[in-house]
């Protein structure tokens, strides 16, 4: 070996000392993995967060079944409190008997106390501080978080599983509003000023996502009913596919339901004397999945007009609904059109107090169907012949 | 990482270029493959209105962006070794649309899923992107760290040009025959300031404060006043001959 390339051999075996990486290194067993985080007003000091935690039991694993978990507890929902929720995080170090790992994080439940003061102390701590998880999703409570969590699902091991279970029924259930993650609803607060965020009840024994809460500024201003959140849904261009009940029209006491899914959704805004005037278009297709005693024949062109102008009228009524109690009550605009303003006629959006205008704004909700409208009969050409 | 580089960078620039086109693909798919699903959460209209701030917060920004690359810099650092124009043409335009194109999709992903204002407002907001990705059939994971990697490896490059570039300047300078020493202790000097106790409020604050000015000054002023100069020593040697 030539004499030069001795110190290299040295430096290269000195710098393998260095590459031996994870020197930091915690193993998974010595890990409290928090699945859900709970936020609520510390009821016996002022000004205080409680915060509670949900980590799967370590003696079994979480995604394990009802009956192969045994007897022994499933999870572990630990609580601390502080002035923030990172010093109630750091008390929670006194109280697991694990390191917490906050990364996994799938779900933030907010109470509604908290919630009315504001959300700002839970979305700057996970927007800000890296070792949380800005993808969790956020959910709104109208009573505590911390009972969400100690709530023990029958279908799965974990509340945190349940809320993320959640996420993907949403798409095709439009009386919820979609849970979205931390980051984006802190994205549509700095963009809007207000945003929608899903809402999660206790139900009896379960777990119920129905609803949704309106944020202005951060603040809870109200709650929206599962026929008012199908509306918004709509008008949001939220809705995947989902089921349009409608009454027969030609038997009053019979209805028909169509699976339908938003085939277009576009805003658009224009100024009539200086002031926005906005056209929301969605189009709605669908197929027929139930028309029992309904006497109507979806082949017949006069009867699948009716049926069709019975979805959009439906759907137009849903949207209008939701329209005014954004306009007429809530007075706040989640449904982003004056985003829309913004972008479009930006001068104009500078000279106007959008949230003194958007109560009084003319808003023109056009529904069509796309193409026949119902597309399909489904697998059945008529009506069954029977009660 | 210095250690590699000033490894990497004794052996000269062929060796480098090698590795760099190595690391080429390395940074590309990773890029592309997680710009895609980023794009699904896209609104382009976030791109509107055009020009709201006006033209000079756009010349503000493209001062703010040039000082914190190194691309005029190393034009000038690397324009001596050219010994053709012309033949570099092509490398230089390949080299240019390596870093640009890249640089275009991935700052209006960007733009069109976080926002202006959300971008503006954060320190990383590439990362806090692919911090965001949901790539199918990996629902729930972060990926940030495939982008930290794939970031890694072009601060890697960029070090080891830089400390190229900066050890053929001194050679040249002092004019020594081989850029053995100044490799090393460019090295030594770049350990140091790696280990200097700098925060990251000084960090920002520099990027906005005095790095823009630092750096227009070095890439224009002084090759600007070192231009007047030749200009004017010219016509005298001509009068002198």
């Amino acid at each position: 070996m030539r004499r030069g390339r001795i110190p290299v051999l040295v430096a290269l075996a000195a710098a393998v000392a260095l590459l031996g990486g994870c020197w930091d290194y915690v193993d998974l067993e010595r890990r409290a993995i928090i699945l859900a985080v709970g936020v609520d007003v510390d009821p016996d000091r002022a000004g205080e967060l409680r915060l509670s935690v949900e980590v799967p039991s370590p003696s079994v694993p979480p995604q394990q079944s009802m009956e192969a978990a045994g007897a022994g507890p499933r999870k572990v929902v630990a609580h601390a409190t502080g002035v923030s929720i990172v010093e109630a995080a750091n008390r929670l170090r006194g109280r697991l008997e694990r390191q917490p790992l906050w990364t996994q994080v799938i779900a933030v439940v907010v109470g509604e106390p908290v919630a009315r003061q504001g959300v700002a102390r839970v979305l700057d701590v996970f927007m800000r501080y890296d070792p949380l998880n800005a993808r969790a999703y956020l959910y709104l409570t109208d009573g505590e978080a911390q009972a969400v969590l100690e709530q023990m699902p029958n279908a799965q091991a974990l509340t945190a599983l349940s809320l993320s279970t959640f996420t993907t029924q949403a798409p095709f259930f439009p009386e919820a509003i979609r849970p979205r993650d931390i980051a984006t609803i802190h994205r549509e607060l700095k963009e809007t000023g207000s945003t929608v965020v899903a809402r999660i009840t206790i139900l009896g024994d379960r777990l119920h996502m129905a609803g949704g809460g309106v944020l202005k500024d951060g603040v809870l201003v109200g709650w929206l009913d599962p026929q008012d959140t199908v509306g918004t849904n709509w008008l949001l261009g939220r809705v995947n596919r989902a089921p349009i009940p409608l009454t027969c029209p030609g038997d009053p006491d019979a209805y028909v339901v169509v699976w339908a899914r938003l085939t277009d959704h576009r805003v658009s805004v224009t100024l009539d004397g200086g002031r926005p005037r906005f056209h929301i278009r969605l189009g709605v297709a669908g197929r027929l999945v139930d028309m029992a005693r309904c006497p109507l024949d979806p082949e017949n062109p006069g009867d699948l007009r009716q049926l069709v102008d019975a979805m959009t009228a439906t759907v137009r009524g849903q949207a209008e609904r939701a329209l005014m109690r954004a306009q007429e009550e809530l007075q706040v605009d989640y449904l982003r059109l004056g985003e829309q303003l913004r972008r479009r006629y930006p001068h104009v959006w500078r000279a106007i107090d959008w949230e003194a205008v958007f109560p009084q704004t003319d808003v023109v909700i056009d529904v069509r169907a796309h193409g026949a409208g119902i597309e399909s009969p489904g697998l059945v050409r008529w009506t069954v012949p029977y009660n | 990482m210095v250690l590699v580089s000033t490894y990497l960078v004794l052996h000269g620039l062929e060796p480098m270029a090698r590795m760099f086109l190595l690391l080429a693909p390395a940074f590309l798919a990773p890029l592309v493959v997680l710009m895609i699903p980023a794009f699904a959460e896209a609104d382009f209209g976030r791109l509107l209105p055009v020009l709201e701030e006006g033209m000079s917060a756009v010349l503000h920004g493209a001062w703010i962006t040039l000082a914190q690359g190194f691309g005029l810099p190393m034009v000038w650092m690397v324009l001596p070794h050219v010994q053709s124009l012309e033949r570099a043409r092509s490398a230089v335009l390949v080299g240019v649309g390596f870093v640009f194109v890249p640089a275009l999709a991935l700052m209006t992903v960007t733009l069109t899923v976080l926002g202006p204002a959300e971008t503006a407002a954060r320190i990383y907001p590439t990362l806090l992107l692919f911090e965001l990705v949901e790539v199918p059939g990996f629902t729930g994971f972060r990926i940030d760290p495939i982008f930290l990697v794939v970031w890694l490896a072009t601060s890697f490059s960029t070090v080891a040009l830089l400390q190229y570039a900066a050890a053929t300047a001194v050679r040249r300078l002092l004019g020594l025959g081989s850029i053995r020493w100044p490799v090393v202790l460019i090295g030594l000097a770049l350990t140091v300031l790696g280990a200097w106790p700098v925060g990251q409020l000084d960090l920002l604050h520099a990027g906005r404060a005095w790095l823009p000015w630092a750096v227009s000054g070095a890439a224009f002023g002084v090759p600007s006043v070192l231009m007047v100069m030749a200009m004017l020593r010219r016509p005298a040697r001509e009068g002198a001959r």
